[in-house]
């Protein structure tokens, strides 16, 4: 948990045996007529309990790279460690929330929550207990009987962040999960993520657009670039938690912030310029 | 269901495009106030009246022969008897019988032969073609084949209903079990989902819709298999009562037993639209595969 004071580092991260490593990771989708490239040599570590945050442009790889980590999507080079064991994170073992909310229109807002304990064959009382917890804890009290559908996309959204944390999962895989809530609903979800990070000791994996709320989470980021996807730079964040909006005007995280920006940028410069010639 | 949809015409909405109820709007504020909008069953019953005393007129003055058309009150007379003397109840009976038996035995087999072929590509792959093969003839044109093959009863009336009926389920079904929605499958592999889990909560809710949708035209279908049946080969039935009725040139008879047909017909629609609403609740209309 102890994060090493280092300020602003880069390169192949270290540690003596992380949770999870990635390691050479390349994938190339094949169609029927062309070839693309989605990520190539991707190698990171991550230590069991860190919460890492992934950014990038639009179609840089993030979502098929946490797939990748899930076992869901395959590797067509490099591997996958989880615990020492070369393989992705075993089902189960992991919470995933999508870019898309990815709810069944045809269960409640509860069923969708315990679909897990469904699956897992968990106590199936305690399941709708818990369920009940996490609906509160997503601000969504009292609409445990509505059909998705009489859900606005943001509510949604968040009915899939609970279903990821039902069954506790040692890992959490969250695709860019608060991408429709309004701006204070996000800071809300994203202090109470923290919350969650710090009072169970969950490894997160988190993808998101936006850079302060990676630097305010995240005990590591990692910035990817586009064609290919591909790993720009990896940093890390020391400062204590829990942070609080105030962490954000501090002046460290300012400058990561804007370091941060100021790659994104270049890389998207200079790709757009690669087009042009 | 589509009705309700698209209910709300413009002029339904008021100056703060808010949807307000059928009255009249008065006071309140300048030039609100609206006549009362007449329902449109209004209007359907006032052609359907109109009809009946066109036709009532047009018997009655001998502006058409009394062998093409019968008059509303003659119809109403001959209903009135057949179904006091039993002619009716039991040719509906009949009918009855041959329609539904059929039609849960199309269900059944259309629905086990998608499931099949969604199962196994190589079965789909075998066993299609030879589906759409058959298909393409025309099912009225077997239906004397089958007289001969199972004979003059009630079961050649079923093999012809449960022919006619069970492609629509058949490609219906199976188009809804072929949906995988990416993120549900996902979801349920990252949480160890066997086949069987993912077959039960994922993809046999998802093809519901397409299944309905697919037994609502098989209904309709049953009851055009069951008489096009009885006009070839049987002894009983509303479509043999027909034939009878106008053999002897009951034209009233004949266009009783119409009535009759149309009230079957109309009834298992709506039996079907009822119960399509309960178990698929959560689904907008699906458009249906046609055959
Ligand atoms: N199944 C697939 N077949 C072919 N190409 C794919 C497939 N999935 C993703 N890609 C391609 O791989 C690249 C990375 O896609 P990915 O979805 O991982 O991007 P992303 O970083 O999540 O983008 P976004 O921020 O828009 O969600 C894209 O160029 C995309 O077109
Ligand atoms: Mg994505």
């Amino acid at each position: 948990m102890t994060q090493d004071v280092s300020s602003v580092t880069k390169g192949p991260p270290s540690g003596a045996e992380p949770l999870i490593r990635i390691e050479g990771v390349g994938k190339t989708f094949v169609g029927a007529a062309d070839r693309t490239v989605a990520l190539r040599d991707i190698s990171f570590d991550v230590e069991a309990g860190s919460f890492v945050s992934f950014v990038g442009p639009s179609g840089c790889g993030k979502t098929t790279l946490l797939k990748m980590c899930a076992g869901l999507i395959s590797l067509s080079t490099g591997s996958i460690s989880y615990r020492g064991a070369r393989r992705p994170i075993p089902p189960g073992d992991m919470g995933m929330v999508f870019q898309t909310a990815a709810l069944m229109p045809w269960r409640t807002v509860m069923r969708n929550i315990t679909y897990p304990a469904d699956v897992l064959h968990l106590d199936k009382r305690e399941a709708r207990s818990r369920a009940l917890e996490l609906l509160k804890l997503v601000g969504l009290e009292g609409k445990e009987s509505r059909l998705p559908q009489q859900l606005s996309g943001g509510q949604q959204q968040r009915v899939s962040i609970a279903r990821g944390l039902l069954h506790d999962p040692a890992v959490l895989l969250m695709d860019e999960p608060f991408g429709a809530l309004d701006a204070l609903t996000r800071e809300d979800m994203g202090f109470e993520l923290q919350r969650i990070h710090q009072q169970s000791g969950k490894t997160i994996l988190f993808v998101t657009h936006s850079i302060p709320e990676s630097v305010l989470l995240s005990d590591q980021i990692i910035v990817l670039g586009t064609r290919p996807g591909r790993i720009l730079k990896t940093y890390r964040v020391p400062l204590p938690r829990p942070r609080t909006i105030e962490h954000l005007q501090s002046p460290g995280m300012q400058e990561i912030s804007a370091e941060i920006r100021a790659l994104l940028s270049d890389n998207e410069s200079r790709s757009v310029g690669m087009l042009g010639d | 269901m589509s009705e309700q949809l698209t209910r709300p015409s413009s002029e339904e909405l008021d100056a703060t495009g808010l949807l307000s109820p059928g009255h009249a709007v008065i006071g309140e504020g300048p030039a609100v106030r609206r006549r009362f909008r007449v329902p449109d069953w209004v209007y359907t019953t006032l052609i359907v009246v109109g009809l009946l005393v066109l036709g009532q007129l047009a018997v009655d003055h001998g502006w058409v022969s009394k062998l093409m058309v019968a008059s509303p009150t003659s119809v109403w007379v001959e209903l009135k008897q057949g179904f006091s003397n039993g002619i009716y109840l039991h040719a509906i009976n009949r009918t009855l019988v041959s329609t539904l038996v059929g039609f849960v035995i199309a269900a059944v087999a259309g629905n086990l032969l998608a499931v099949l072929m969604a199962m196994s590509g190589r079965f789909e792959g075998i066993i299609f073609p030879l589906v759409v093969a058959f298909q393409s003839l025309p099912k009225v044109a077997i239906a004397p084949l089958i007289v001969i093959w199972v004979g003059f009863g009630i079961s050649s009336q079923i093999l012809v209903v449960v022919l006619v009926a069970i492609f629509p389920v058949l490609v219906n079904s199976l188009q809804g079990l072929r949906l995988r929605d990416r993120e549900q499958y996902e979801l349920s592999k990252s949480l160890g989902a066997s086949a069987w889990q993912i077959a039960r909560w994922v993809r046999f809710p998802a093809s519901l819709p397409y299944v309905f949708a697919g037994l609502r035209l098989a209904a309709v279908f049953s009851l055009l298999g069951a008489i096009t049946a009885e006009f070839v080969g049987s002894s009983e039935g509303l479509g043999v009562l027909m034939l009878q009725q106008r053999a002897s040139l009951n034209v009233p008879g004949t266009f009783a037993t119409l009535l009759v047909l149309m009230v079957f017909g109309v009834a298992l629609n709506e039996i079907m639209s009822f119960i399509e609403r309960r178990v698929v609740y959560w689904s907008r209309e699906v458009t249906t595969l046609n055959v």
